[in-house]
């Protein structure tokens, strides 16, 4: 037993990791001589541009110096807090506002300096130093790209989509208010005090990582859609005020085939024109049809409903009907453009309206497609990643319209 | 080869069973004799004497070695402690890796039986001193330790546990102990480099933070609330989801801070050994799950070693601190140099005074905060350098003044009157008297020396005579003869005949002298251990 146990231990074999930072070929002997001389005087720029960026998203080595930095500008700003002391009060000016006055510039002139300080010895140790290889300005290029494509992602991840005008507009009409009631109820400084604030902090982790944290919370992703769907005309139809049924799913449907009754159909009538169509048309292949109503009376139309079912993976339960209350319901159809929740396909079945006969015997699965949490499709077999999940249910309608 | 350990245990089982009755008969006369011993103690307080002490190592030997092999029989150990040691391992494991768990559970059942035996045996002949000196020190003590307040109500087994001292508790603990300490003395480290400006943009950060705190205490809550969120609770869920992040690896760092370059006092001094930084990583703990260096802290050398050297430096400062503070408590508190506890004192209530009347009218933020900055900043040690010359001349001015406090000590001392009998012996006559002896005893027929017919403690000369400890005769006063005979005898329940200004029993008279002693103050307070002594 030992021996065996042992054994098993021994043959447990781990998979490696792939590293892909290997050892690139030097770029010295392939680049130009002019495009190197300008990566070169650019060099010390985009040192000077990545230090700020790191200072931005608080990476630096001294993680002391981008809140020192901080409060430094908090003092700056503070110095707007004088314009709001009225004229009148300007002679009685108070020891604390003289105060404020010299703090806010001296910290502005520190900053000033400091950065002029920097910005110096940056040159200085260049000049100073070996010069860097081309391999060290591209590293150095990269970088900052790096950092910028990350920032734009962090600002824009889950943004509202504003390249479209109707867009904008929607979010200037919502702003405009917001921003109306706040100069009212702000002062100016402290509106440009939080804004600053955020706008420092925004692409710290600790601001990214609670944001990601709270975004674990429903009630706070129920809000952002609440509000997104403002702009997202797709997910507004999600829910109408009751659910679709056969009747109204038909009177809706613009996806209707018209197939002219041929030879083999004629004089057949109910279930043997079911029969005949479905030996015809079998359910695997695409019926080929006239979509416009060719308005002779000798035609039959079907539909093929499309149901999907959607589930959703839960950590305790597994995976459940329930879904969040934004996306998608449990059973939904596409209508035109819009999905839309409807009955579940056997309650569908129920009230099918008069003239209309099912083609197909039942409702056909076609199998689970997993997705992740954004219904992004991720394949066919249930993984870390899938945290939902779509059953297409497919059956197929007729009507004699003749009759 | 597997088998042979199941052998050995089943032996042991049969054995053991055979001996049980044996064994709990000599346990029973062991407490017994324990208990007489125990008893025989409690008579004779002073010392334990030689026989008993042997008598009680050599019943704590054997005592330990029946313990030993009670364990070995007992089935009830062994599981206990495989719960214990896998309730503690269960924590660690994660939620999130179910797969990896199972195939190591996997392994581990098959032999964890024969692993938690010979674990077990290891324990008990590892811990058989332990057992000797922990039933050593229980006969040694042979009363109820002393208890401790506790928050509620403690059951059987605690109250057992925490009466016992136990050599193998402290020991374990002290292991398990001194890895985790690292962290602690790290974070000593760290506030060191900020008092000291060796990390002068952390310094500044502190104290801006303080400045906050002097403006509103209430950020004294909130900041713990911030750290724990930020500054543990955000790099836990960053190491578990990362942010992909990469960082580029730069080969120097051009162009230095203002603030740095200004405040810099040099780097920290504290040296770390190349690698001391143990990171832990998964893909580690399954290539080699049972390397030591995770189960056993004492495999992981240097470091195991600087924390316990740094434990032991941390209890000289305790005890260091400890005796600072007693010398404070019991001197300047207890009046021990009464010049200097009496400006202490007035100093104290000045400032009371003082501070009392003024708080008022005073913008305590900006002050603490300036103070705060004014103390840190005058602490730089290019500041400190620049300033030395002034700081003498300081001192010098302060020194020449301080020499007459205008302190007048003159309460008037305490004042008693001390006692000693002058003892005379019958002569060969009725009439003849001749001296015996000056005594603190009154040697009267009942007396205890007398009983034992030896002479009472005492001295043949006046002035060999000394006043009780700390107090000192009056010059001024002289011991004089009591003619109050009838009064002190019968304070003191004395029955004899009286002759003159003398008690006269069959063989002895005395006389009582009386002299006034005085004392400027008591002896100052002393902790209570030192009077044992």
């Amino acid at each position: 037993m030992k021996n065996k146990g042992d054994k098993e231990k021994a043959y447990r074999c781990h998979a490696k990791f792939i590293y892909n930072h290997g050892q690139k070929p030097t770029l010295t002997f392939v680049t130009p001589g002019n495009v190197s001389s300008v990566l070169y005087r650019f060099y010390p720029l985009l040192i000077i541009f990545d230090g700020a960026l790191n200072n931005i998203m608080w990476i630096c080595d001294d993680i002391c110096q981008p809140f020192i930095h901080l409060v430094m500008i908090y003092l700056v700003i503070n110095l707007l807090s004088l314009l709001d002391l009225d004229n009148g009060s300007l002679n009685k000016l108070r020891i604390g506002s003289i105060f404020t006055l010299w703090l806010g510039i001296m910290s502005g002139l520190s900053l000033f300096y400091a950065f002029a300080y920097y910005v110096l010895t940056v040159y200085q140790d260049l000049r100073d130093s070996e010069p860097p290889t081309l391999d060290d300005i591209v590293i150095a290029l990269e970088s900052v790209v790096d950092k910028l494509a990350t920032m734009r992602s962090e600002v824009l991840g889950r943004a509202v989509d504003v390249s479209r005008w109707k867009n904008l507009t929607r979010l200037a009409i919502l702003f405009t208010p917001i921003h109306y009631f706040l100069m009212r109820q702000v002062t100016i400084r402290t509106y440009v005090m939080w804004m600053t604030f955020i706008a420092l902090l925004y692409h710290s982790t600790w601001f990214q990582c609670t944001m990601k944290l709270c975004w674990r919370v429903h009630a706070v992703r129920q809000a952002y859609y609440a509000i997104t769907s403002f702009f997202d005309d797709q997910r507004k139809n999600y829910r109408l005020s009751t659910l679709i049924d056969a009747q109204t799913a038909i009177s809706f449907c613009s996806n209707v085939k018209y197939v002219p009754r041929t030879d083999s159909l004629k004089m057949l009538r109910g279930h043997r024109l079911q029969l005949q169509l479905q030996k015809l048309y079998p359910w695997t292949e695409p019926i080929i049809g006239k979509s416009k109503n060719p308005q002779s009376l000798d035609n039959i139309a079907v539909i093929d409903f499309t149901i999907q079912e959607n589930q959703r993976k839960w950590r305790d339960e597994g995976w459940t009907s329930r879904m969040l209350s934004y996306e998608k319901p449990h059973f939904c159809m596409r209508i035109g453009d819009q999905v839309v929740a409807c009955k579940s396909p056997w309650e569908f079945q129920e009230g099918l309206p008069a003239g209309w006969e099912w083609l197909d015997d039942c409702w056909r699965p076609i199998g689970w497609v997993y997705s992740d949490s954004n219904w992004v499709v991720t394949g066919e077999r249930d993984s870390l990643e899938s945290f939902t999940r779509t059953k297409t249910w497919k059956r197929r309608i007729f009507k004699d319209q003749s009759s | 080869m597997s088998d042979s350990p199941r052998k050995r245990d089943m032996m042991k089982t049969y054995f053991s069973q055979k001996y049980d009755k044996v064994l709990d008969s000599l346990l029973v006369a062991d407490t017994t004799a324990a208990l007489a011993c125990a008893a025989g103690v409690n008579s004779h307080p002073k010392k334990i004497p030689n026989m008993e002490v042997v008598q009680g190592i050599a019943s704590s030997l054997f005592n330990a070695s029946i313990e030993r092999l009670k364990v070995e029989k007992d089935g009830s150990l062994p599981s206990s402690i495989a719960d214990t040691t896998e309730s503690s391992d269960d924590f660690w494991k994660d939620e999130n890796f179910r797969q990896e768990i199972d195939a190591e559970s996997h392994i581990t059942t098959m032999d964890s039986v024969e692993k938690t035996a010979v674990k077990i045996e290891n324990k008990t002949r590892e811990h058989f001193v332990d057992l000797f000196v922990e039933k050593l020190i229980t006969k040694m003590i042979p009363d109820r330790l002393p208890e401790r307040e506790h928050f509620g109500e403690l059951s059987e087994e605690e109250k057992r546990k925490s009466q016992t001292v136990s050599a193998t508790v402290l020991t374990k603990n002290l292991k398990k102990l001194t890895p985790k300490m690292g962290e602690v003395f790290e974070f000593q480290d760290s506030v060191v480099r900020l008092l000291t400006w060796r990390n002068s943009s952390g310094t500044v950060t502190m104290l801006i933070l303080c400045t906050m705190i002097c403006y509103n205490p209430m950020n004294l809550i909130t900041m713990p609330l911030l750290y724990i969120a930020f500054g543990l609770m955000v790099p836990g869920y960053m190491q578990r989801h990362p942010l992909r992040r990469t960082l580029y690896p730069v080969r120097k760092v051009y162009g230095r801070s203002l603030l740095k370059d200004i405040t810099d006092s040099g780097t920290g001094r504290a040296w770390h050994p190349p690698g001391a930084i143990q990171e832990y990583s998964y893909g580690a703990q399954t290539n080699d799950s049972d390397s030591p260096s995770l189960e056993d802290p004492l495999s992981n050398g240097v470091e195991f070693v600087a924390n316990l050297r740094d434990i032991q430096s941390a209890t000289t400062a305790t005890v260091a601190f400890s005796e600072s503070l007693e010398k404070f408590v019991y001197g300047t508190a207890g009046f021990k140099n009464e010049r200097y506890s009496t400006v202490v004192f007035l100093k104290y209530i000045f400032w009371f005074c003082f501070l009392g009347i003024v708080s008022k009218f005073i913008n305590w933020s900006l002050v603490l905060s300036f103070w705060i900055w004014y103390s840190m900043i005058k602490s730089h040690p290019k500041v400190k350098k620049m300033l030395g010359p002034f700081k003498q001349n300081a001192k010098q001015e302060v020194a020449k003044t301080k020499k007459s406090d205008g302190l007048v000590l003159d309460e008037p001392p305490e004042a008693k009157f001390v006692e000693v009998y002058e003892i005379y012996q019958q002569g060969i006559t009725p009439r003849h008297w001749e001296f015996y002896k000056y005594s603190n005893q009154v040697f009267d027929p009942l007396d205890k020396y007398r009983k034992l017919q030896q002479p009472p403690p005492g001295v043949f000369c006046l002035d060999e005579i000394h006043p009780p400890k700390t107090w000192t005769f009056d010059e001024n006063s002289k011991w004089e003869v009591d003619y109050n005979v009838e009064k002190w005898a019968t304070e003191r329940g004395l029955k004899y005949s009286m002759d003159e200004e003398f008690l006269v029993d069959d063989s002895f008279k005395r006389r009582r002298l009386a002299r006034r002693v005085l004392r400027y103050a008591s002896p100052a307070p002393k902790p209570s251990y030192k009077y044992k002594k």
